[in-house]
């Protein structure tokens, strides 16, 4: 076993215990020897399996969806459209506008539009291929910029100008901040859309108990309790009747945060054939389901005195959202508000747009909307400095905070390690002796993370 | 079409029969229920799959369960001693090298057929014995400490 790092006592049996003691993981055995049971790994003798129709057009008006044939095969159990489902759901309860099957309009290429339980895979695979779907195409929008245009069809009623949320901010007073500064740079960044790529794929069982009405789901997602409420809304059933499980996990990192449709499609299907339906999605299916970091583009403005000090910080981010609300409400805000809470930063004004756009629905992953903003920020931050003749440490250590204190939008920063963390990296990286002696392609970097994100500062090699 | 698979599975001979296009992988977790053995892509990119055919890792959802007919085939199952752990997967226990886990019955079978011809690699033959399995938590660190414990305690045993 492991021996405790640093002088732990051992307690009277022996074993060491406590914090700073290195123990192995308490599922571990499960993990190693294979025994542990993801979604896809239950016993699902006799369940149907589950398939689901995806929209091959990026924004397109339903005119017909028949699937007299395809319920008429041998082996079908249920076929389901977007008519088994008319309450939309979403994570923001402000912003729910998606159906777990398209209803009238189809938003971006693999939007599911019908779903089918049968048999065997050959059943179900021959079961989609009959369902004839009727489209009239409409322009579709994959940047914000074109769904921004003036003439650009709304993807949501409600939402003219496909702007489906602004945020506003300033906080200190910006203009002065840039005024008093001797240097000040804007610079444009622009960063590309991410996905989680979780190793397990997406995966659900849902049974359905034709007696009493209850239905029971395994599925992949990292939120049980949104998924239960969700559920329950979706199906217009009483909570009580519903039981979720989530058994292992094979990651997340927020692409499982959130309700995802396949998931009420398992369980639409399961009810509509009153049985149980196993929904396995394929790594592309994944990757349509996305909810992953949005491509941004950032436009970040800093103030710096000569001796590095920053007056002010101003940054536009406009977020390519995709076809779905989500979680996107959440994630421009963080964009902006976690500009705070690193650096003692007097003034930030703060532009922030997420756009609708007929790609799939973006959402939280690791370090929620404040990566990329944070990446311009310390980007410009180095070349300031280096314009400076400031070495990147230094400035850094010129802006930090005094903890504990409030940021001044009110994050509260009770403990902040970050000075001592910057002596460890400047010792521990040899940056005195070694930064720019490495030779042609090889250097020492230094950037904070993002706040919200676990992690410390790293020296980028 | 079908007909009868017979192999050797984790020391046993099996025979079963099976349809010709049937996937390795398909038929250890469907057909035998043997699920320690993952399905983490659409095909031959991740390694969640791997398994041991005649001692050489090979993806068993880019292997037609047909063409192991009459090898050795050994999956994660196989792994454990009289119900002991391995040596290791009890070094990927004790270094932590698992963490969501979904990729480590990969890891270990991958692992394990480095270790069968070359019992003491340094760390860049075994990064390079892992290089076709992904981790998506990124724990390689350990993982790679976890192989190289378990190559020491053979070394010493």
């Amino acid at each position: 076993m492991n021996a405790p790092q640093s002088g732990l006592q051992a307690s009277r049996t022996g074993v060491a215990h406590g914090v700073g003691a290195r123990l192995p993981l308490i599922d571990g055995v499960d993990k190693v020897t294979g025994a542990a049971r993801y979604t896809a790994d239950l016993p699902a003798a006799g369940a149907f399996v589950g398939r689901i129709l995806r929209s091959r057009w990026a924004h397109a008006e339903l005119l017909e969806v028949d699937v007299t044939a395809a319920r008429a095969l041998p082996g079908v159990q249920a076929v389901i459209t977007g008519e088994a489902c008319d309450m939309p759901f979403g994570v923001i309860p402000i912003a729910q506008n998606e159906f777990p099957l398209a209803r009238g309009r189809v938003r971006y290429y693999g939007d599911p539009i019908a779903a089918v339980a049968a048999v065997d895979d050959a059943t179900a695979d021959a079961a989609l291929a009959a369902i004839r779907v009727r489209v009239r195409e409409l322009p579709a929008y994959f940047t914000p910029t074109a769904a921004r245009a003036p003439d650009a069809i709304p993807l949501h009623d409600n939402k003219p100008g496909n702007i489906e949320r602004e945020v506003h901010d300033e906080f200190g007073d910006a203009e002065a901040g840039f005024s008093a500064a001797d240097l000040v740079r804007e610079e444009t960044y622009d960063c590309a859309e991410v996905h989680h790529a979780m190793m397990e794929p997406n995966a659900a069982l849902a049974a359905w108990d034709a007696e009493r009405g209850h239905l029971t789901l395994h599925s992949v997602t990292q939120v049980p309790y949104y998924v239960h409420l969700t559920l329950a809304r979706c199906m217009r059933m009483d909570p009580a009747h519903i039981r979720v499980i989530k058994p292992f996990v094979g990651g997340g990192f927020g692409h499982r945060t959130e309700t995802l449709n396949f998931e009420v499609i398992c369980a639409l299907l399961a009810r509509a054939a009153r049985g149980t339906v196993r929904l396995l999605q394929t790594r592309e299916e994944c990757f349509l389901a996305h909810r992953g970091r949005p491509q941004t583009q950032i436009r970040m403005k800093l103030g710096l005195t000569r001796d590095g000090r920053v007056t002010a910080c101003h940054a536009e981010v406009v977020q390519r959202g995709g076809a779905y609300g989500g979680y996107g409400l959440v994630t421009i805000l963080y964009a902006g508000a976690m500009l705070n809470g690193l650096y003692d930063i007097p003034a930030v004004k703060y532009d922030g747009y997420r756009v609708y756009t007929n790609t799939p629905a973006c959402g939280a992953m690791r370090g929620h909307g404040t990566v990329n903003t944070r990446f311009a920020f310390e980007s410009l931050l180095d070349t300031m400095a280096a314009e400076l003749e400031l070495d990147p440490i230094t400035v850094r250590r010129r802006n930090l905070l005094k903890a504990p204190t409030d940021t001044i939008n009110g994050l509260k920063v009770l403990s902040y390690g970050l000075p001592q963390c910057l002596d460890r990296v400047e010792e521990a990286s040899g940056w005195r002796t070694r930064r720019g002696k490495l030779g042609k392609g090889r250097g020492l970097g230094m950037a904070f993370p993002p706040s919200r994100c676990t992690g410390t500062a790293n020296p980028m090699r | 079409m079908k007909s009868i698979l017979s192999l050797t599975l984790n020391g046993r001979l099996r025979e079963d029969v099976v349809p010709h296009n049937t996937l390795l992988l398909d038929y250890l977790r469907d057909g035998l229920q043997l699920t320690g053995t993952k399905r983490g892509c659409d095909g031959g990119e991740c390694g969640a799959c791997t398994v041991l055919v005649d001692g050489q890792p090979r993806l068993a959802c880019s292997t037609l369960a047909h063409g192991v007919a009459g090898r050795h085939v050994e999956t994660i199952e196989g792994m454990r001693r009289s119900g002991r752990l391995d040596r290791l997967q009890r070094a990927f226990h004790e270094n932590l090298g698992t963490q969501c886990g979904f990729c480590t019955p990969g890891m270990v079978m991958a692992a394990e057929a480095l270790l069968r011809s070359n019992p003491t690699p340094d760390r860049e033959t075994i990064r390079s014995a892992l290089a076709g399995n992904l981790c998506r938590c990124t724990g390689y660190v350990k993982i790679l400490d976890a192989v190289e414990a378990a190559a020491r305690e053979e070394a010493s045993a």
